[in-house]
């Protein structure tokens, strides 16, 4: 798997520090603390309070076996786990007890007392082994002398990312539509984003250089953006997946730029095989072997970071669990050393209990264990996208095609219209006929499902007022108990609701596959009576 | 219940915050939570069945005598313990299920019951609010983000914890010093600053960061009168007051003192008194449960409760629901759920109080058998805290230097630059101490740095750094071992002989 070749360590990026990365100081009492470690040495200096007064004897809980999902993509599996829980008990579940008690008999376990002391800001060292491990033998970095460093979840990775490298009123590079989170948390420092277009990959890399090569400083007002901010995988909102040739790309471009790739990734294990219609037999699972599945996932844009000018982002949130608010970073140790000194005084150490249970589940599954796990629940994602459009399927006239330009150009379009019901009357309800409604690429990766709306084919259509009618027919589904992202929440910039157009982000992750025919159900009526009268009250 | 008279401070607030829009997705997840009927396809929430934690439980100890710490720490592995469990019905069920999803910035509104029922209990302040925190470093940076950008001057305690103020520093935050004294923070010092402040400078101080009970590193602890005059300045100058109490639960009688610790009262909080919404309290479980839970609150008013949320909902987001289900389970009143609620919570607090008060009791007897007993140093009694700040008699010391007031005159700085060789001397100090086989913390390292060019200090601080940091957090071992090198370090330091 690791490149036989001897691999290079990282260049210097340093000159990317923002100068409030560099102003931040060390705390002169990191020094004492050293000195705590000396064999021998009595500490009459620290105000961390004895672990005996923890009120703590033991945690324990329930996990899963790593094999509780089946990998083979049935669809009844995700209503199955739904059906067990409306008995009222989890027993049909296999699951191990995790206990860690406050002092372990064994030495090297995990250990109450510890992980819920003061620590560095760097955490548990089983935990940190693990993850080092992980991103080893997964991802596999391109140079040598790669770190990680254990964080808070991505959010609050990207916030101190983004202030670690740049300055106020800088652009960064992003995605066309991405994540509203990541441009709100640098907007107050007038940290803004430039958009790039993108196509049924993501991110243009043509697009990025031409961006790049023709930046003028004067007419743009910031200088030629020195990071990029990009989703690549099942990205949010559009769904997309960036393969293994546009990474290379877009990294040799940043190479030549000297730009820095934020690679934030929470789906990259969400990686799933192109959707199938039921009557054309469903879509094809994956290897059952999960050693080969993970082999077989877009390699992440460390692989192809000879130079240490990625820093990747890593969440538990969709693996594990949200509330975990647990992730880590991999990059160069001096990035790791400046984002470490940020969280040092901020939220220091991620919360004690969640490290120990998840890192006590972490060694119980083991590092195969792990895989297989979210070989499993890449799989109850498939099921979940294939029934969510299998069921918009039996809602509405569905129609294939294939795209022939923009963004969706290779792409097999999926375009939704109204389905013609009951006798020839109700025809004429619905005169529009063949007007689509809305059309999609299924993605083959993550959790979104990214609608365009075609609001030219709303009665009575009038050019300009694209954006209201995306408001007007996202509050009607709310009023009638269905919510959806609005697609303007996702754009870089104010000015991208294009001619005729409106999006909805629409997840699959969330509901039972009973609240999503329900929900869908809302949304076929909704949707064709705005189409035919969008002004009823 | 009065309507709020809480007066309009939106000036305070910094560009960052002023400048901060909403993350959008999170008004989603408010109209979500707040209509179970909806169904939400909106945002990536994990439906809870893909969650691979199905259980989580928690025995902590039980709180059922009058001394539970004492009964804990003596009995070991035997000690009584209580199960706090989520899977033995459908609401502790539900809770665990909360806890692991997204959630709101500000916490579970389980969480955030039970933390306004600790502040019911210990303050009053019908009308703040509160806000779940990832611990005091967290939530201290978060309130000098939202108040203070570039240009901006706090003022703090001059020996303060140091992390604190450079998180701040890298923000553009210049800090100044106000003299303390074995009562903490001097309310005259503060009003002489803020009344001769120079326009020329700046903008004139706005906030006020202080530890008013056991402060770090001098163990002080801000008298009532005190506390009420540097209220009255905080209005006259309209400044906002940061009130980090971690040691709150942790304020003893004076040494041998026969009052029960079980019915005193705690000292009355900046908080209590706030009548314009001006204070914002911070607590910590840190240090009455463990630090590695990373959990704590922020009381503040409504209007500054909402732009930390909107701060958190776009940086470290809720916090962690393993510590809300913690809190939940264990203070919640909730009928049939086995925790300690409010009545073991305070009994648990006294009684970790009283141990706390012991262990200073310890350290100030044995400071005093071999550290004063020198000659070379003496000590102050904390009131609260886990600190004793030791005072090096350096004035004493062969090799003291002080210079004339002409010599000070005629130096670089004139008469603010330090005219002793203090810092030199405590540095010889500490590397005695660790050559000894004992570290202390030198005051040096809690020092906030003054602008020299004004008269914030009425003397060099470094002249007056002749202080070490004493603790009595860790082990009656670790004292009974380590205070005895330290006076014989001490006279070596001073005789030049080693001791027998």
């Amino acid at each position: 798997m690791a490149s036989s070749e001897k691999q290079q360590k990282s260049v210097d990026l340093s000159h990317h520090l923002s100068e409030l990365a560099r102003a931040r100081a060390t705390s002169p009492l990191k020094g004492i603390g050293r000195l705590f470690e000396r064999p021998g040495m009595i500490s009459l200096a620290g105000g961390m309070p004895n672990p005996d007064y923890f009120p703590f004897a033991a945690i324990s809980g329930d996990a899963l076996v790593s094999d509780s999902f089946a990998v083979n993509n049935q669809p009844s599996e995700s209503s199955l786990s739904w059906l067990w829980k409306l008995f009222g008990s989890s027993r049909k579940e296999k699951t191990n007890a995790i206990t860690i008690p406050k002092y372990p008999t064994r030495p090297g376990d995990v250990n109450l007392a510890t992980a819920l002391q003061y620590g560095t800001a760097t955490g548990l060292s089983q935990l940190t082994k693990f993850i080092s491990d992980f991103v080893g033998k997964v991802y596999q970095p391109g140079y040598s002398d790669w770190t990680t460093l254990i964080q808070t979840g991505n959010t609050d990775a990207w916030s101190r990312a983004v202030l670690t490298l740049c300055n106020p009123g800088e652009a960064f590079i992003t995605e066309d539509w991405t994540y509203p989170s990541a441009l709100a948390s640098s907007q107050p420092w007038g940290i803004h984003p430039v958009g790039v277009s993108m196509d049924s990959e993501g991110m243009r890399s043509d697009e990025l250089r031409k961006l790049l090569a023709e930046w003028d400083e004067a007419a743009r007002g910031s200088k030629r953006p020195h990071v990029l901010y990009t989703v690549p995988i099942g990205q949010n909102p559009t769904g997309m997946t960036m393969g293994a040739a546009r990474k290379k790309e877009i990294y040799d471009v940043c190479v030549e730029y000297d730009v820095i790739i934020v690679e934030d990734d929470p789906y990259y294990f969400l990686q799933m095989a192109p959707y199938a219609a039921k009557f054309e037999g469903g879509s094809q699972p994956s290897s059952a072997d999960s050693e080969k599945w993970i082999a077989s996932l877009s390699p992440s844009f460390v692989r192809f970071d000879y130079q240490g000018r990625v820093i990747r982002l890593d969440t538990f949130s969709k693996t594990i669990a949200p509330g975990s608010r647990l992730g880590f970073f991999t990059c160069n140790p001096v990035f790791a050393e400046r984002l470490e000194r940020a969280g040092e005084t901020s939220t220091q150490a991620p919360c004690g209990f969640g490290q120990s249970l998840i890192t006590q589940l972490l060694t119980t599954w083991q590092l195969d264990g792990y895989v297989r796990w979210l070989h499993g629940l890449s799989a109850q994602y498939q099921a979940r996208r294939d029934f969510f459009i299998d069921t918009l399927a039996e809602e509405f006239h569905m129609r294939t095609s294939l795209g022939t330009m923009g963004a969706w150009r290779g792409c097999t379009i999926y375009t939704a219209s109204a389905k013609p019901r009951g006798p020839m009357g109700m025809w004429e309800k619905y005169a529009l006929g063949e007007q689509p409604f809305f059309s999609f690429v299924p993605p083959t990766a993550g959790m979104f499902i990214w609608l365009k709306i075609n609001f030219e084919n709303v009665r009575g259509f009038q050019a300009g007022t694209e954006e209201t009618l995306e408001s007007k027919l996202w509050m009607k589904l709310a009023m009638a108990g269905v919510l959806v992202g609005p697609g303007t929440y996702f754009a870089s910039k104010a000015d991208m609701v294009s001619a005729a157009e409106g999006h909805f982000r629409v997840s699959f992750s969330f509901a039972t596959d009973a609240e999503m025919k329900k929900a869908i159900g809302i949304f076929g009526k909704i949707v064709r009576d705005f189409f035919e009268n969008p002004d009823s009250e | 219940m009065a309507t709020p008279s809480f007066i309009d401070l939106t000036h305070h607030l910094s560009p960052e915050t002023l400048a901060r829009k909403g993350n959008p997705l999170k008004d989603i997840i408010r109209l979500t939570l707040n209509n179970p009927h909806l169904v939400s396809l909106a945002n990536g929430d994990p439906h809870h069945t893909l969650y691979p934690i199905r259980r989580i439980d928690y025995e902590v100890a039980s709180t059922a005598s009058e001394d539970p710490v004492g009964e804990w720490r003596s009995l070991g592995s035997a000690a009584p313990t209580q199960l706090l469990g989520t899977s033995q019905d459908e609401g502790t069920q539900r809770l665990l299920n909360a806890a692991l999803q997204y959630g709101h910035g500000a916490g579970l509104d389980d969480a955030l019951r039970t933390v306004s029922a600790i502040n019911s209990a210990y303050h009053t302040a019908p009308h703040h609010v509160v806000t779940m925190t990832l611990g005091n470093a967290d939530a201290i940076t978060k309130c000098l983000r939202m108040l203070g950008g570039p240009g901006d001057f706090f003022l703090a305690d001059e020996f303060t914890f140091a992390p604190m103020p450079i998180a701040a520093e890298a923000h553009g935050v210049t800090w100044v010093p106000v003299r303390i004294d074995a009562g903490g923070l001097i309310p005259e010092e503060l009003e002489r600053i803020l009344a001769n402040w120079d326009p020329a400078r700046g903008r004139r101080p706005h906030v006020l960061y202080t530890v008013p009970c056991g402060q770090n590193p001098t163990g002080s602890t801000l008298s009532l009168e005190r506390r009420k005059q540097i209220y009255a300045i905080a209005q006259r100058y309209d400044v906002i007051i940061i009130e980090d109490d971690p040691y709150y639960f942790l304020q003893y009688d004076a040494p041998q003192s026969t009052g029960a610790p079980t019915h005193k009262t705690f000292a009355t909080s900046f908080l209590s008194m706030d009548v314009d919404g001006r204070v914002i309290r911070i607590d910590s479980f840190s240090k009455i449960m463990a630090p590695g839970m990373r959990l704590g609150w922020i009381t503040s008013s409504p209007a500054f409760h909402a732009h930390l949320v909107k701060f958190i909902d776009l940086s470290t987001q809720n916090p962690h629901g393993f510590g809300q289900i913690l809190i939940t389970q264990l203070l919640a009143p909730s009928g049939g759920a086995p925790g300690w609620g409010l009545g073991g919570f305070d009994r648990w607090v006294r009684s970790l109080c009283a141990d706390y008060e012991r262990r200073r009791d310890l350290l100030v007897r044995l400071l005093a058998r071999d550290v004063v007993a020198t000659g070379w140093a003496t000590a102050e009694v904390p009131e609260a805290g886990m600190f004793v700040w030791v005072r090096v008699a350096l004035e004493r010391h062969p090799r003291f230097v002080c210079a004339t007031d002409a010599e000070a005159a005629a130096r670089e700085g004139g008469g603010r630059a330090a005219r002793t060789n203090t810092a030199a001397l405590m540095e010889e100090l500490f590397d005695a101490c660790v050559r000894g086989g004992v570290v202390v913390c030198p005051a040096s390292v809690f020092v906030l740095t003054s602008d020299t060019r004004y008269d914030d200090l009425p003397l060099p601080i470094e002249d007056r750094s002749n202080y070490i940091r004493t603790t009595f957090a860790g082990s009656e071992e670790t004292m009974e071992a380590g205070v005895p090198i330290l006076g014989r370090v001490l006279n070596e330091f001073f005789t030049g002989t080693p001791a027998v």
